[in-house]
């Protein structure tokens, strides 16, 4: 018999890879200003949107699928709430359409996964196109500039007892995505979709409405990490969310999400947001050029993936 | 006495796993060119024995010899130079590829400095074909847009390739329509003419009697009878597959429950037909258990499939206590209180990372859930109720479902079931490869349950547990319901013979 307090190592090696490289650039960076209050907050607010969309590509790859597609969307909804805010000045009606926007694009990626049964792998590869496509189309590649104090307030600079309002809405999202895929029968029916969907087809799950909802939930939170970017940086552009496929990825991996169904982790994916964010900060504070950082990030991040996908087979 | 030759010879092979004994003494001849069956019940050790032929399973040295020449050491390598070729039960064809690359797949004697010779290779696939009577087929077509019973003799033009001296046939008409049955024996025949001597491994005994020169029956590890068909008879084949054992055990015999037949039935299925089974009848009553006998292939579990809601009906009524109802999704099946334990436990039945907790209220998630919040308590209420009641043997609720043996993941899944408080309970096989104890410990649950005024069908390859367990039992053969055997009585030998 296997004794199961043994298996549960994976749950735990991301912390101590959190903390491994923390304390390593405490101690390198230290002097450079690493922990002070500022540079740590800067890491959460640069970090929260990869956070936030980490959250909902956990549920995707829960269920064993992939939404490529998200990085897309973020600047989809950014432009979409920016311009009906510049139009109607209504905070709102400019979020709710942004919101919708980015949904309706979750929306038809699940209609093909989980209805017509064609891989995500394919349908959100090829929506990335169309999505981005019509960014550039509809901006005429130009920014879409938000001059609205309050909106910038709430979504991205503000700061509500010296804490970023940022790092409010990385902690609503993941309070809310724990309870929803641990607590909730949506949360149990993802899991076990995507751990044996023939089983859970024949317990009675839904899946391809299951496959449906957890789309448009990441297609959402995409949409959100959008109109939060829009907010920090007082504006919109098509090229928004292009860089984050890759760490969103990564950061849901090494949080011990299994890339292959059936085991989903939140608060893991949130940390592993935090320690691409603390990678990224520690190379830019060791003043390393562009090209040095790309390759080191690289290195980092394959090395980590590693390190948790080993820990798991065992 | 006429000098016989043999292609293979076994003498006294011993094979075990984990010191479980599965082959005792067995002894095995095939005469140089004849077609010889191997009979035996599911577990007899049939598919060990073929493993030892094709050096899969190690054996001691010297007790295999394959025309007349015997080995130090004997492995696939050894198999593969003696000729011997095998075709195993599901198909190991690559869907996505053509006929002919299947042919050749791993075979590349028509590659010039590594470039393969596709004209050559469509070429020498039409010969193989043709030499098992198929003339009308386009090589370049891929191997999902054939049926399966061409896929079954592309199957053996693959193991042709090869140039085999020696075939093994492990079930091929296992899922074939009988016209294919009839190609299938033609294309036998005609290998035989070609002096390729053939072991063919079938649950069919009709088919041992019109197609083989010979015959070995294994029971529990041991050849019982080997000879020639001609020297015996299905009825004697039966007897040394049963042998003693049928003799006792008895358990259940005396309980047969004699049902009031003007009582509207639980379910009823009348005149249903779908792309697979045809006009299919029969009624459940509360509290019976129902058999459905037949052999793989036949149309047991397409039945149990269309019940379930996972295939629509063509045409025909279902009806619940007495009511016309339509089932075209597993939803709607547990709507209706109708619940199925899966032919496959590891990969129908559970999630196996999933705990035995979580396994148990796949199928209420909605019913155990306010709003959207699961209600944990009356989860662990389950768990805590199902886990005794079905002794599951575990370290708590907790435990992955992957960490269980055979007989306890069964037992899951039964659970599964009646957590869903259903009224018909479906099981298909649920006593394949456990152990007796679970084994009797989930028959008297099912007792139980039917005791409560629920009904079950039973679907088991093992016709002895149908015969005792139940109390009527529907013959099933070539996709439909072919008669109707009340169980007062009923033996296993008699069910063998009313499948074939």
């Amino acid at each position: 018999m296997v004794n199961t307090k043994s298996i549960n190592w994976n749950d735990y090696i991301i912390y101590i890879v959190f903390i491994a490289i923390f304390v390593f650039f405490a101690v390198t960076l230290g002097d450079k200003g690493f922990l002070s209050t500022q540079n740590l907050m800067n890491i959460i607010r640069q970090t929260t949107m990869i956070g936030i969309m980490a959250v909902g590509v956990t549920f995707v790859l829960s269920t064993a699928e992939i939404d490529l597609s998200f990085g897309s969307i973020v600047a989809l909804s950014a432009i979409v709430c920016a311009i009906v805010l510049e139009s109607t000045d209504n905070i709102v009606l400019s979020v709710l359409a942004g919101l919708a926007a980015g949904t309706l694009v979750g929306a038809i990626n699940g209609f093909f996964v989980g209805y017509v049964n064609i891989p995500s792998f394919l349908v959100t590869l090829g929506m990335t196109g169309i999505v981005a496509g019509i960014s550039r189309n509809i901006t005429d590649l130009r920014s879409i500039p938000i001059d609205n104090d309050t909106f910038s307030f709430i979504f991205g600079n503000g700061d509500v007892a010296n804490i970023s309002v940022l790092s409010i809405w990385l902690f609503s999202v993941g309070v809310i995505g724990a309870v929803l895929l641990n607590k909730t029968s949506f949360g149990r029916q993802v899991l076990a979709t995507g751990g044996n969907m023939l089983s859970a087809i024949y317990s009675g799950i839904n899946v391809s409405r299951i496959k449906m909802q957890v789309l448009m939930l990441n297609a959402f939170l995409a949409a959100l990490a959008g109109i939060l970017y829009a907010g920090r940086l007082e504006g919109a552009r098509y090229s928004l969310g292009e860089n984050d496929l890759m760490m969103v990825i990564a950061a849901v991996i090494i949080g011990g999400t299994s890339l292959f169904g059936g085991k989903g982790r939140i608060i893991g994916s949130i940390i592993g947001a935090l320690l691409m964010g603390i990678i990224n900060n520690g190379l830019i504070l060791m003043a390393l050029s562009v090209d040095h950082q790309m390759i080191l990030r690289g290195i980092i991040i394959i090395l980590a993936v590693t390190v948790m996908m080993k820990t798991e087979k065992k | 006495m006429k000098q016989e030759r043999f292609a293979i010879k076994i003498e006294n092979l011993n094979i075990s796993f984990n010191n479980v004994t599965v082959l005792k003494n067995a002894n095995f001849s095939l005469e140089e060119g004849e077609i010889h069956a191997l009979a035996g019940k599911n577990g007899a050790g049939k598919s060990t024995l073929m493993k030892a032929i094709t050096g899969i399973n190690p054996s001691d040295k010297h007790c295999i010899k394959v025309f007349g020449k015997s080995f130090d050491k004997y492995t696939t390598k050894e198999a593969l130079d003696s000729k011997i070729a095998m075709v195993y039960q599901d198909l190991s064809l690559v869907k996505t590829m053509s006929i002919s690359q299947n042919i050749f797949l791993n075979n590349y004697s028509f590659s010039k400095f590594g470039i393969l010779n596709d004209a050559l290779a469509n070429e020498k696939s039409k010969e193989l074909l043709a030499s098992l009577g198929m003339f009308d087929i386009d090589v370049n077509t891929l191997v999902s847009d054939i049926s399966v019973g061409e896929a079954q003799l592309v199957e053996i033009a693959k193991a042709l390739a090869n140039e085999p001296k020696i075939l093994i046939l492990d079930e091929p008409t296992a899922s074939l329509t009988s016209g294919e049955v009839s190609n299938l024996f033609e294309a036998v025949k005609m290998l035989q003419a070609k002096g390729i001597s053939i072991v063919y491994i079938t649950h069919y005994l009709d088919d041992i009697m019109s197609l083989c020169n010979g015959v070995s029956v294994l029971r529990d590890g041991r050849i019982i009878s080997s000879c020639k068909t001609e020297d015996t008879s299905i009825e004697q084949m039966i007897a040394d597959m049963l042998g003693e054992d049928n003799l006792s055990e008895r358990k259940w015999r005396d309980q047969k429950k004699s049902i009031d037949k003007s009582e509207t039935p639980l379910l009823e299925l009348r005149d249903i037909s779908t792309s697979y089974i045809n006009n299919i009848n029969l009624k459940l009553y509360k509290g019976e258990i129902v058999g459905l006998a037949g052999l793989l292939g036949s149309g047991r579990t397409e039945i149990l499939d269309l019940i379930y809601g996972l295939t629509k009906k063509d045409s025909g009524e279902l009806l619940i206590k007495g009511n016309d109802v339509t089932i075209n999704s597993v939803q709607d099946a547990l709507k209706n209180k109708i619940s199925m334990s899966p032919e496959e436990r590891r990969t129908q039945g559970l999630v196996l990372e999933f705990s035995i907790k979580h396994n148990l209220v796949m199928p209420i998630l909605d019913k155990i859930s306010n709003m959207f919040m699961l209600n944990t308590k009356k989860e662990k209420k389950i768990a805590d109720h199902y886990i005794p009641y079905l002794n599951i043997k575990c370290n708590g609720a907790e435990q992955a479902a992957k960490y269980l043996s055979g007989g306890n993941q069964q037992k899951i899944v039964i659970g599964k079931c009646l957590a869903s408080k259903s009224n018909i309970l479906l099981l298909n096989d649920p006593t394949f490869g456990i152990d007796i104890q679970s084994k009797l410990q989930i028959m008297n649950i099912i007792k139980e349950y039917v005791k409560e005024g629920n009904c079950v069908i039973f679907v088991s390859s093992e016709f002895k547990e149908i015969a005792d367990f139940c109390d009527r039992t529907y013959i099933v053969k070539k996709r439909q319901i072919v008669k109707e055997l009340i169980n007062d009585g009923l033996t296993e030998e008699k069910l063998l013979q009313e499948v074939q």
